[in-house]
């Protein structure tokens, strides 16, 4: 029987990228099922939530005023800000439980919080941009036309800001088991987030005097050159700087990476003070 | 290559930190199975989840270059929600099986887990053996260097654990265990190197056997019991001028002691039998048969026949037991499944040889008993009625010649004798005859010394091997 020890030595000689590749992919479909799997119609709820934030939000624009916002149509502002920001709160409070809602799967030498982490960023990202992909093209045929300003620039906008989400993500996968009041906490940190994120008002909006205190936000940042970058002839405020938001999410990448480094054995190791 | 160098492994209790390990320093040879023993709570599991990988030490570390299975415990690690299937596709998906190999493994994981339409349910739905039995077939899926057996080997039925056997031997070959049980049995049959954890130590012996001596308590003291006195009703028989010899009575006692001794033992909850389950209970039926204690014997083989279903000699005696009895049907119901599973029995031909004598179809009879014979030509019983029938059909001559034949090989049994005398007679060889049945009488009259010493080793045997 050679060829069941052969398959014995593939299993032991897969390549680091191999083994990531498939845990990956193993954890991706069990949260998939997870996500989706217990409820009917599971499919139909992932863009519930961001479809809600929006229709709220049109619905209070068109009590108070009318026409566009700084250039482009209320509606597609809304859905701009709200996708975004939906994606960076749910990264953060899901990775809180990284570990915890798992310890069945760390059963298997192969599987660690990271590769959880991993699979579970994969998912959000691929549930807003399937929202997204979807989302777009309907307003664009509801007659709430938009213009694309530079895709690439939007490329590096996108990858500058799920960086800075991974950095954080991380570090609540390691604060989540070593912290238990997190999960209470951390929630209720993000919620005033929505107000000063510009969600709902472009920074142009704001008076000059004023934004300076809101500036230190790289989700501000981001959400503004998001819409800088996909929208032709969105006025943009002039104190938005993309390298403000690179250095961000270098600077949260960095720490997210070393601090799970540092304690990628303690999170998982039994007798530990948790 | 398994070496450890300086472990240290601790839990932190409420207010004291626990040491599980302190500074270990081991090596294991290439090539070894591997039996893990020791108390509850000694560290068993730890010690296979750090090797395993999925728990890390204080300090120290684990050198291998090998690859080790998952722990396979009792809860298994899945999630509860999904079905048995689905959880093996993702754990497939974990150790990145391809989509055709993954198919063809799942049937296989399916039928030797043994819980049929329940793999398609959520895993919630299982119990604790169950999930274990399917954590089990799973790993069993892939090639590791290691299983790691994590008192797995102690759910499931006898069909369960054959299959789990014969599944860890064609992969014996390329891969070994590490088994944690409390079962000793268990572990004799798979683990050549014994580890011993108690009291945060862990010692390597080169033999099992040696570190099961140094973890089991002595052998229990066993106490003689004072034989109830004569009852009411026995008064006046001539039971109380019986006088068996002193050498016989020091026989009883200790037949008696260790009786006592082995019913005690089975009364406790944590019992352990270090040999064949089946054959262990058989055996005690066998003794209780032969104390002539019928009931018991029943109540013996029917446990043996819990653990193995298909345990020949359990059935084989049943059928006799059943026969003294004249328990009709369950003898019937008894040797046909015999026949069944060993159409070659000579319990199962002597008792369809009996049948046809009945009926008087002799030809029939004596067609069996040449097979019986051509198998097992010493076959006392089967002698015995092959004489029998040789004088029924007037070969007088050659049943004798026979009948003489087993009386040379088992001149202990009365009725042989009296066998001998009829064909004697019937040659008008009375003389002969009447000394056959003297013979045979002053057989009957003469204590059976040897059968109860027989008793006695077995008894012995039997109390050895059971442990708590």
């Amino acid at each position: 029987m050679n060829t069941e020890e052969a398959k014995g030595e593939t299993i032991r000689r897969q390549s680091p990228w191999q083994i990531q590749r498939a845990v990956v992919f193993g954890v991706f479909n069990r949260e998939l099922a997870n996500r989706f799997g217990r409820f009917s119609l599971g499919y139909i709820w992932a863009p519930l939530e961001p479809l809600l934030y929006i229709t709220v939000l049109s619905v209070i624009r068109t009590q108070l005023a009318s026409g566009p916002i700084a250039g482009i149509h209320p509606v597609v502002f809304f859905a701009s800000g709200v996708l975004p920001f939906i994606l960076f709160q749910i990264v953060q409070v899901t990775s809180l439980s990284c570990v915890e809602s798992n310890t069945g799967l760390f059963n298997y030498q192969r599987v660690k919080p990271a590769d959880i982490f991993a699979a579970r960023f994969l998912l959000e990202v691929l549930i807003i941009l399937t929202v997204a992909l979807l989302l777009f093209p309907c307003l664009y045929f509801f007659g709430m036309e938009f213009v694309l300003n530079d895709f690439l620039y939007l490329l590096v906008v996108s990858v500058l800001f799920l960086m800075f989400v991974a950095g954080l993500g991380l570090i609540c996968t390691v604060m989540g088991p070593f912290w238990n009041e997190s999960k209470k906490i951390l929630p209720n940190f993000i919620r005033p987030f929505f107000f000063i994120s510009g969600i709902f008002f472009p920074l142009s909006d704001i008076p000059p005097e004023m934004r300076e205190r809101l500036t230190w936000n790289p989700l501000l940042h981001a959400l503004e050159l998001f819409r800088h970058a996909a929208f032709e002839g969105y006025q943009v405020s002039p104190e938005v700087s993309l390298n403000f938001l690179f250095w961000s999410a270098l600077l949260s990448l960095t720490t997210g990476l070393v601090v799970y480094r540092l304690c990628r054995v303690k999170i998982v190791t039994s007798g530990t003070i948790k | 290559m398994i070496s450890i160098e300086k472990l240290t492994k601790s839990y932190q209790l409420k207010n004291r930190r626990h040491y599980v390990f302190r500074d270990l320093n081991l090596h294991f040879p290439e090539g070894t199975n591997i039996g893990i023993i020791g108390p509850n709570g000694a560290g068993k599991s730890t010690f296979l989840r750090l090797l395993g990988g999925i728990d890390y030490p204080d300090c120290g570390r684990i050198r291998t270059d090998k690859s080790f299975s998952w722990p396979l415990g009792l809860q298994g690690g899945f999630v509860r929600h999904m079905t048995g299937r689905g959880n093996c596709r993702m754990i497939c998906n974990l150790y990145g099986l391809g989509r055709e190999v993954m198919r063809e493994k799942l049937e296989v994981v399916k039928s030797l887990s043994g819980i049929g339409h329940y793999f398609e349910e959520p895993v919630q739905t299982y119990s604790s053996g169950m999930s274990g039995r399917l954590g089990f077939a799973l790993s069993m899926a892939f090639d590791f260097d290691y299983f790691l057996i994590d008192e797995i080997t102690s759910v499931g039925d006898a069909h369960f654990k054959k299959l789990a056997k014969e599944a860890l031997e064609t992969k014996a070959r390329s891969s070994k265990v590490i088994m944690v049980s409390h079962s000793m049995a268990d572990l004799k049959k798979f683990c050549d190197l014994g580890v011993l954890i108690k009291d945060g130590k862990l010692t390597v012996y080169k033999d099992l056997d040696e570190a099961i001596s140094h973890y089991l308590p002595g052998k229990p003291q066993i106490s003689t019991v004072a034989t109830s006195g004569p009852e009411r009703d026995l008064q006046g028989l001539f039971l109380d001028d019986v006088e068996i010899s002193q050498g016989m009575d020091s026989l009883w006692q200790e037949i008696e002691g260790l009786l006592h001794s082995i019913n005690q033992k089975l009364a406790l909850p944590n019992f352990r039998i270090e040999q064949n389950i089946a054959g262990f209970f058989a055996q005690l039926g066998t003794v209780y048969f032969q104390l002539n204690d019928w009931q018991k014997a029943i109540h013996f083989h029917h446990r043996a026949l819990s653990d193995n279903p298909d345990f020949i000699p359990s059935l084989q005696q049943l059928v006799v037991l059943y026969g003294h009895l004249g328990r009709k049907i369950d003898k019937k119901v008894t040797l046909e499944k015999l026949g069944r599973l060993a159409p070659e029995n000579p319990r199962f031909l002597v008792e369809k040889t009996k049948k046809c004598l009945a009926a008087e179809n002799r030809e029939e009879a004596l067609r069996l008993l040449e097979i019986l014979l051509d198998s097992h030509p010493e076959h006392p019983e089967a002698q015995s009625l092959k004489a029998r029938i040789l004088f029924e059909q007037e070969h007088v001559e050659a049943a004798l010649h026979l009948q003489a034949n087993l009386l040379k090989t088992h001149p202990e049994t009365p009725a042989y004798y009296l066998q001998l005398g009829r064909f004697l007679a019937a040659l008008g060889r009375y003389e002969e005859a009447l000394k056959a049945e003297w013979k045979a009488a002053s057989i009957g009259s003469s204590f059976p010394e040897k059968k109860y010493q027989s008793i006695g080793h077995t008894l012995g045997n039997l109390d050895r091997s059971l442990t708590f």
